[in-house]
Parts: C-alpha cells; structure tokens; sequence
C-alpha cells in the first residue's frame, strides 16, 4: 500500500515535471513578443547635488506630519506610473511650465502656502510640464468611467529576507531615484532609510523587463 | 494572470504538494505569489489620438488596459506622451458606451441585436439606391480611420456601390495640406520626418500652437534647444499661446495676412539675392493660377484652378507689391521683423524647418497658403534634407494612413484621382471589378455633401469615426438637413454624441485595441497593432460592419476576408496599390515586428526623406528629383493675398477664432470621457483680449454672447488663460457639444481644397 502511493506520488510528481517544462517550452516557442527590445540611457550615478540647497523656507516643527501618503500619492494618479495632476492652481497659466513648475519641484522644500513639502520631479529637463501635467481644476465627471487601474505594486517586496528590494516601475522619466524616495517631499512609505547612499542601481535593479531567464 | 500563467502556478504548487509527500520533513519554497504590476502584459500600439503618432506601451491586465506608457523604442515619441496618451486607454471605459446597436422605431432609439441592424443598414441602402440611383447614397468617415476601415469603405462605395461619395473629416482638417502638396509637387505628403528636429537649427511655426497640439514634438524640440541653446523658436500665431510663452520670438499677424507675410519673406529672399539659383534652374517651375477664386458659400460652388507658366522676371514683378513696409501696414508685423525672418530663410548656413498645421490648412485661401510656404523653402533650396523643409502637420492619428494614402476622398482612389483611366483601371483590377463600374467624375466634397443632403440629394448616410454634429461649420444648417425627413442616417460609434442623437440606426464600434488595424501618422509612419482586449458587447469593428453590409448586398466576391486574417489580407491587397520605389509599403509581417514603417519602404529600407537621391531610391540619385510632377520639378506658384470671406465689421466687430486645447482631442467625446482630462478643461470658454474685456465690463467666468450672421452662443469669459487673442480677437475651443461653437462659425472654404475655415470668421461680443 506505501509502495503503491509512493509510485503514485512519484508519477504524478513526473507527470507534473513534465508538464511545467512542456508549458515552458511551447511558450518559449509562441511568437516573439511584440514589444522590442528597449535601449534606455541612465546616468550609472543618480543627480541629486543641490536638491535640496538653497533657501527654501524653515519648516515647522510639525511639518512632518503633513508629508503625502502613499494613498494621496497614489489619488493623484489615474494608474501607477500615470503622471500625477496638478492639485493646486497654476501660477502661470499661460507658460508650458518651465521655471514656474521648477522653481519649486526642481528642488524641493517647505511651503507653507500648502503647509506641505514639494514634491521633487525626477525629470526638471523636460519643460513642457502642462502637457502631460494637467490641473485637476473641478472634480465633477462628464459620464462615470469603468476603468479599472493597475494594481500599485508592492512596497518592500525583496527577493530574499533582508535583501534590497527592485525597482517595481519603469525608469522611463523617473531614473532620479532620490527626486521621490528621499527627502522630506517623498512619501513616508517609499523613502530611503540610506539617502546618503548615492548608486542606487547597484543594489536596486529594475523589474522593467520582465521575463525568466532562459537560455 | 492570464491562462498560461495560471496553468504554470498550478503545475507548480501540484509539484510541491507532490514533492512534500515524497520526502516529508522537507520543506519546499513556493513561489512568490503574482503581486500587482508583475502580471501586466505590455503591448505596443500607436496612440489613438493626434497625428504625431506616439509609440505606447499598452500594460493588459485581466484582460484589460490598465496602464500605459510611452514606447522608448519610438523614434516618434522616444518614450514620451503627452497627457492624452498617458491617460488613452481609459476612453474604452466610459460608462455609456454602446454595447449593442439601436434602430428609431417611433421616434425613438431602440436597442436591437447588431445583426438586425446590419440587414436594415443593407436594405435601406438597395432601396435608396433603386429609388434614387447610386449617387443618393453617401459614407462620411474621417482620419480616425484605421487604414483596413478606409480601405474597404472605399472599395465597397467607389468599387462595388459605384459612387464617389466617399468623403471624411480629412476634408474639414487636412485637405489644404494635401491640394498644396498636389499643386507643388504633385505627389501628397511631406517630404522629411521628425528626425528633422534633430538637425534642424531654426524652427518657424506658422498658425501653430505647437505646445498643445503636438506637444510631444514640442517637446523634443525643446529638448534640442536645451542641448543647443543657439537654436531659435520662431512662432507665427494670430493669438498668444503656450508655445508663444516658449518662443524665442513672437510675430503676431493680423488674421489671413500669412499670404502676404510669406510673399514677403520671398520678396526678401529675391531682392538679397539669397535665392538658390542653381536648385531653382534645375529643380523648380515657375506657375501662376486664377485669382479672385471666391469663398464657396453658395450651393454647388465650382472651381477649377488652371497653371500658366510664368518667367522669374514676372515672379519678381509680382513680388514688388509685398515689400516689407506695404506687408506691415497689412499685417501688424514690423518690417524689421519680416526681414529678419526672410534672413534666417535665406541664410545658406542655417537649417530651417518650418511647421504648420491646421492655421494654414483652415484657411480660405489654404491651397495658397501651403503653396506659399513651400515658395520659401524652394527659393532658398532648403528642401528634403535632414533638418532643411517644410512640414505639414496632421491633425488625426490617420489622416494620411488613410484618407491620404488610401484616398477616402471623393476625388481620390487608394493610388490616383478617379478622373485618371489609369488610376480607374488599376483599382478595377485589384478590386476584381469591372472598370465601368468606378464613375470617373467626383461628386460632393464634405460641405456639399452635407447641403445636398440637405436639398435631399443625398438621402442615406453612413457617418462612421466622426462626429460631424459638433464638427461642421454653420452647424445649424447641416444639423436641420440631417432631421430632414426621407434622410436615413447611419452612425457608427462608440459613445453617444450629437451626432448619434440625429441616427437612425447606431451601430456600437470597436475601438483601436479592441481590433486589430493600422495607423499612418505625419511622417509617413505607417504602425500596426494588434487587437489587445475584447470590445464590449456586440461592438464591432468599423471594418468588419462595412464587410457584413457589403455581403449583404450581394459582393460576398469582392469581400472574401476570414475573420481571423482580414486585417492581413485587406493589408496585402491594399499594398498592391503602392507597389514600386515611390510608394512601396512595408508588408505585415514587417509591420508587426517594427514601431511602425516609414514608406517608401524599399528593400528593406526607411525612405526618411523623399525627392533626395541620397535617401530616396525613387530620386535615382540625383541630388533633388521631384518626380511627382510630369516636368521632374516641383511648382512654385505665385499666390496673391485676398481677404476671407468675412472680415470684422461695424455690426460685428471682433474676429472669432477656433481650435483646441492640449486637453481634449476633435470634439471631445473619448478625451471628455477621461476623469483627468474632463477634470482640467470641462467645458468651453471665450478668451478675449484684457483690454477688449475690460472696455466690455467683461471680468473672468462672466457669461459672454458672441453672435454672428449664422448663430449664437454664450460662453464663460476667459482672460489670460492659456492663450490671449490679440485685441479685437476672441478664440474658442470647439470640443464641448454643449456649448456648440461651430452654431456660429461660417461655412466658406478654399475654392481648390474644398476646406472650410474655422479661423475667421465675424462676431459681435456681449456681456450675457
């Protein structure tokens, strides 16, 4: 009888071998995906010199509390990686953004109009910030949307126990690690615990092309 | 997860399971559950909206797009969208979209199964064809299109039907751009490509809000400044705009006064002696054409232009009346300014590329317009090479993929002109038809087909990808004809809209990813995509609703398509018509794997820019060979300035201009469904001059009537806003179907392209 089921066991453990490596197989015999292969060029060091310098105003003591959430971070956006709304009104409506986004969102710091901190861009390059930033100036709806968005990825989901977890997102415009995880702009549950470390990438790679290795 | 993902995870944890029980007391990891993120699927598609033709990345998850990004490997967008792209996918989600079709029974719009609405779509077209002849009945589509949409509209109304009233809302948005390009060069589109932006060290944008309308190109070209800060934005605008704000420099014109601001530069260009004399000998023919040509405001308005030869001399002759002084009295724009601008043109060591998009082409004189531009640059030889030329911009993700290249224009065939036996024969004999059959004589162009369905000429109509209710100038005229009785209007859409208010039967679409099809954008690029989730309810696609019309009616011969490989085949056979050095196209499979083919696409090549012999196999090697035109070059026509059709007045004081915002895309009625977008721009406004609100007791959000000789509408007052109108101007946006600009806009339109002009137009402003 344990022989019997010992067989059993082991033939439907073979059976299941098989299947996963037959599956894989077909798979990677599908056609190529469409998607070809991408060259994006990252600076191998972050750039986060003078980020925060200069003179931003002295926040109170309390400021901290009034950091963003990962939930308001997320209510800005119409999925992960969409670019967020503008939640406040434009100070130059007529400009495409330019310095009167960067004068605050290039580096940072308290501003007490909100009593919050600015959120930093990862890319002050791009100047044409209202074509793809747009304000949310009234909340109603033209008709109710069914749009489901992607789910957030997870927070801290290493690898292994301790180790450092990778980067869930593109890198596309946002390859300026430190811009959203460090400094007292970032949201609380993305922040760096080593802002001092500066070559991110060593430990944190990116999930961007998925896919298991295959020979 | 999809399927093959679940299998593997089953198989997986059975295995372990397995595993356990074999060796007990060894523990055996599972795998790290599917987390969010990790089981999208990332697909490429070009974007839905505007003709610059944005590389996506589309992320499917559950079988629905739920998040997108832009296509790094784009040479369009380079990874970049815009704020409609970032957000596109979600107009597949409006709450109301149309998931079966509806029919009018009683007045009212009934749901029915989709295939009771095709058999009524087929038998009203055989009776209104038996009672009214061929000619009574019309498609109406637009550039919105994909290229298989337009290819069997064509062949099912031009070839099959035997009518030419195949029309598209081309006709309202890029038809100047092509009759220019027709008359310069005698083959349509441009000549370069966006990679232009990379070598190019002045950019001149003529009637171009750039940083709206196509602002992903705005932005590599302010990408290129910030590398290259000795490169300089010059921007030609009736109205202060975003792309203003980030000009090196501003020339404000008076309205219609680019005619003669663009015979000045070559005036300019002439009396330096900055004219390339050599590329002029060799590559460029003298023309001057009919003038006083009229405005198409009465019923069956005709023209034909007709080409006299001129010598240089009488260009110069000519010329002498558009010194800078005399422009600037016209124009508002400094002498000074004018030769400054003639300078950059004609300097030999300066690359210029100058843009243009729907100021010119929505122009009563647009033809002219865009001849004029292409004046310059053929003067100054500057002209198909990298960085050097004249670029016409598109408005709609296939206005050239399809209305243009496939020719779903009443005068046009998917290669030539229906008055050409050549071009009849060829169609015959890849649509399997018999010659006759293909009437030789075009019919309506888009306004007349809208009056002559109003003098009950056209009596079936069949709107598809369009919204013709919120887009026709004069609306109210074309918006009675259509409620007319003895008038059967057939809409297809995704969404209810003004248009689909004036149905008699709905027939709910498919749209982009829930099919599969092809787009063919500005710069020649043709990109495909394939269906990437399943279109809601019986919704259909534009092509296949076409295909069970046309078999219905007995061409089951001419429509032999499989529902698995049609877009493939209707492809293949399409691409016949474009066969050889000048126009050849990519085929399928090529097209799947890449991101997207500029054409001509010979032995395996990207033609980048045309009439060049260093780029262009069909230039055979020459240095220029403009083979479009049966002498080898291209035409220069002289074109005078005229005045519109309407000027301001002492009834109607102001200058009414219209057009869009970054926000919303044509009439609104996918980018409006969009939270974000609704959300920053949720309805239209009136922008006017803070000098003319101010002598107006007009202050920000008042309600403001702007009347004209064909209606009236009143609007919240805007003032420096995005955009400040000169003074003795006002601009709206044309998007919000309730606040219907185009009640008040005029329907006159360039006598050679048959296009209306949105730009100008005579209002009275109030305090409401």
């Amino acid at each position: 009888m344990d022989k019997l089921l010992r067989v059993g066991i082991a033939s439907s453990l073979m059976l299941a071998v098989i299947f996963v490596i037959g599956n894989n197989f077909l798979a990677d015999r599908r056609p190529a995906t469409l998607v070809p292969a991408r060259d994006v060029e990252t600076p191998f060091l972050q750039r986060e010199a003078g980020m925060f310098q200069g003179g931003a105003p002295l926040p109170p003591a309390d400021a901290e509390a009034s950091t963003r959430t990962l939930a308001q971070f997320y209510s800005r956006r119409a999925y992960p990686g969409a670019p967020p709304a503008i939640p406040h009104p434009l100070f130059d409506k007529r400009s495409i953004g330019g310095r009167s986004c960067t004068g605050c969102h290039a580096k940072g710091g308290y501003v007490p109009v909100f009593k919050a901190y600015t959120p930093v861009t990862p890319h002050p390059e791009w100047s044409n910030c209202v074509s793809c930033h747009v304000s949310a100036a009234e909340k109603g709806r033209f008709v109710e949307t069914g749009f489901i968005a992607a789910k957030p990825p997870p927070v801290w989901d290493p690898a292994l126990p301790g180790g450092p977890p990778a980067v869930p997102h593109s890198l596309d415009n946002r390859s300026n690690c430190v811009a959203c995880h460090a400094g007292p702009g970032a949201v609380k549950e993305i922040r760096t615990p080593h802002p001092e470390r500066q070559n991110c990438r060593q430990c944190h790679v990116s999930l961007d092309d998925e896919g298991a290795f295959a020979r | 997860m999809n399927r093959r993902e679940m299998l593997k995870q089953l198989a997986t944890a059975s295995a372990i399971r397995a595993a356990e029980a074999l060796m007990p007391g060894v523990i055996f990891a599972a795998p790290p559950p599917n987390t969010g993120g990790k089981s999208m699927e990332w697909k490429k598609a070009p974007c839905r909206f505007c003709g610059t033709g944005c590389g996506l990345l589309i992320g499917i998850e559950n079988g629905r797009a739920a998040a997108v990004k832009g296509d790094p490997a784009s040479p369009v967008n380079k990874g970049l969208c815009c704020v409609k792209g970032y957000h596109s996918v979600m107009a597949l989600y409006g709450a109301d979209r149309f998931k079966t079709a509806f029919v009018r029974k009683d007045g009212k719009l009934t749901p029915v199964p989709v295939k009771e609405a095709l058999d009524l779509v087929a038998s009203q077209l055989k009776t209104t064809i038996a009672k009214s002849g061929k000619d009574s009945v019309a498609i109406y589509g637009s550039g919105q299109w994909t290229i298989p949409d337009g290819y069997v509209a064509s062949k099912f109304f031009k070839g099959c039907i035997g009518t030419n009233n195949v029309e598209a809302n081309a006709r309202l948005c890029m038809a100047s751009a092509v009759t220019g390009m027709m008359t310069t060069f005698g083959a349509d589109e441009p000549m370069g490509c966006y990679e232009d932006i990379d070598h190019a060290d002045v950019f001149v944008l003529w009637g171009n809000n750039m940083a709206e309308m196509h602002p992903v190109l705005f932005s590599r070209i302010l990408e290129r400044r910030q590398q290259k800060p000795d490169i300089k934005i010059i921007d030609l605008t009736t109205r202060w705009t975003r792309t203003s704000m980030a000009a090196d420099k501003v020339m404000l014109f008076k309205p219609q006064t680019d005619l003669a601001l663009l015979n000045a530069i070559c005036h300019e260009i002439v009396r330096n002696g900055w004219v390339n004399s050599r590329f002029v000998e060799r590559h460029v023919s003298l023309k001057a054409g009919k003038t006083g040509i009229g405005y198409g405001l009465e019923d069956k308005f005709a023209f034909t232009d007709e080409a006299r030869a001129i010598t240089f001399d009488e260009l110069t002759k000519n010329l002498a009346g558009y010194t800078p002084e005399k422009v600037e009295a016209l124009s508002g724009v400094p002498a000074k300014e004018i030769r400054y601008l003639a300078s950059i043109y004609g300097d030999p060591k300066k690359k210029v590329v100058s843009y243009w998009c729907m100021g010119f082409n929505q122009h009563s004189r647009g033809t002219w317009v865009n001849n004029l531009i292409y004046n310059v640059h053929l003067l100054t030889g500057k002209i198909s090479m990298p960085g050097n030329g004249p670029f016409s911009l598109t408005g709609q993700p296939s206005a050239c993929g399809t209305v243009r290249e496939v020719g779903t224009l009443t005068n046009r065939l998917p290669h030539g002109e229906v008055t050409n036996q050549q071009d009849r024969e060829m169609a015959a004999k890849i649509w399997k038809v018999p010659v006759e059959r293909i009437p030789a004589k075009p019919t309506y162009h888009t306004v007349e087909m809208f009056r002559a369905l109003d003098r009950g000429e056209v009596q079936f109509l069949w709107i598809q990808v369009t919204n013709p209710m919120v887009s026709m100038p004069k609306l109210k005229r074309y918006r009675d004809a259509a409620r007319k009785e003895g008038r059967f209007i057939v809409v297809s859409e995704v969404y209810p809209t003004p248009t689909s208010d004036i149905a008699d039967v709905i027939l709910p679409s498919a749209m982009w990813i829930e099919r599969e099809g092809m787009f063919g954008n500005s710069e020649r690029r043709t990109q495909h995509w394939d269906q990437l989730v399943q279109p809601p309810g019986e919704a259909m696609s534009d092509t296949w609703q076409l295909i069970e019309v046309a078999r219905r009616m007995g061409f089951q011969k001419e429509f032999p398509y499989k529902p698995e490989t049609h877009i493939r085949e209707i492809w293949e056979e399409y691409r016949l018509f474009h066969h050889g050095p000048a126009h050849e196209m990519a085929s399928y499979e090529e097209l799947r794997k890449r991101p997207g083919v500029i054409w001509p696409f010979v032995n395996g090549k990207e033609t980048k820019w045309r009439y060049h012999g260093a780029h262009d196999p069909a230039a055979q090697g020459n240095e220029h060979l403009f083979y479009g035109k049966p002498d080898k070059r291209a035409w220069l026509w002289f074109r005078p300035y005229e005045p519109p059709a309407e000027s301001p007045d002492a009834e109607f004081p102001f200058w009414l201009n219209t057009g869009r915002v970054v926000e919303h895309w044509h009439t609104g009625s996918l980018t409006r469904r969009i939270p974000v977008l609704h959300q920053a721009v949720p309805r239209a406004y009136v922008e006017l001059h803070p000098a003319d609100a101010k002598r107006l007791n007009i202050r920000n959000g008042d309600g403001v009537r702007l009347t004209s000789r064909r209606g009236s509408l009143v609007l919240p007052a805007l003032i420096d806003g995005r955009g400040r109108p000169a003074e003795g101007q006002v601009f709206v946006p044309f998007f919000d179907e309730k606040l219907l600009i185009n009640e008040v806009t005029i329907d006159s339109f360039c006598p050679i392209s048959k296009e209306p002009d949105y730009k100008k137009c005579a209002v009275k402003v109030e305090r409401a």
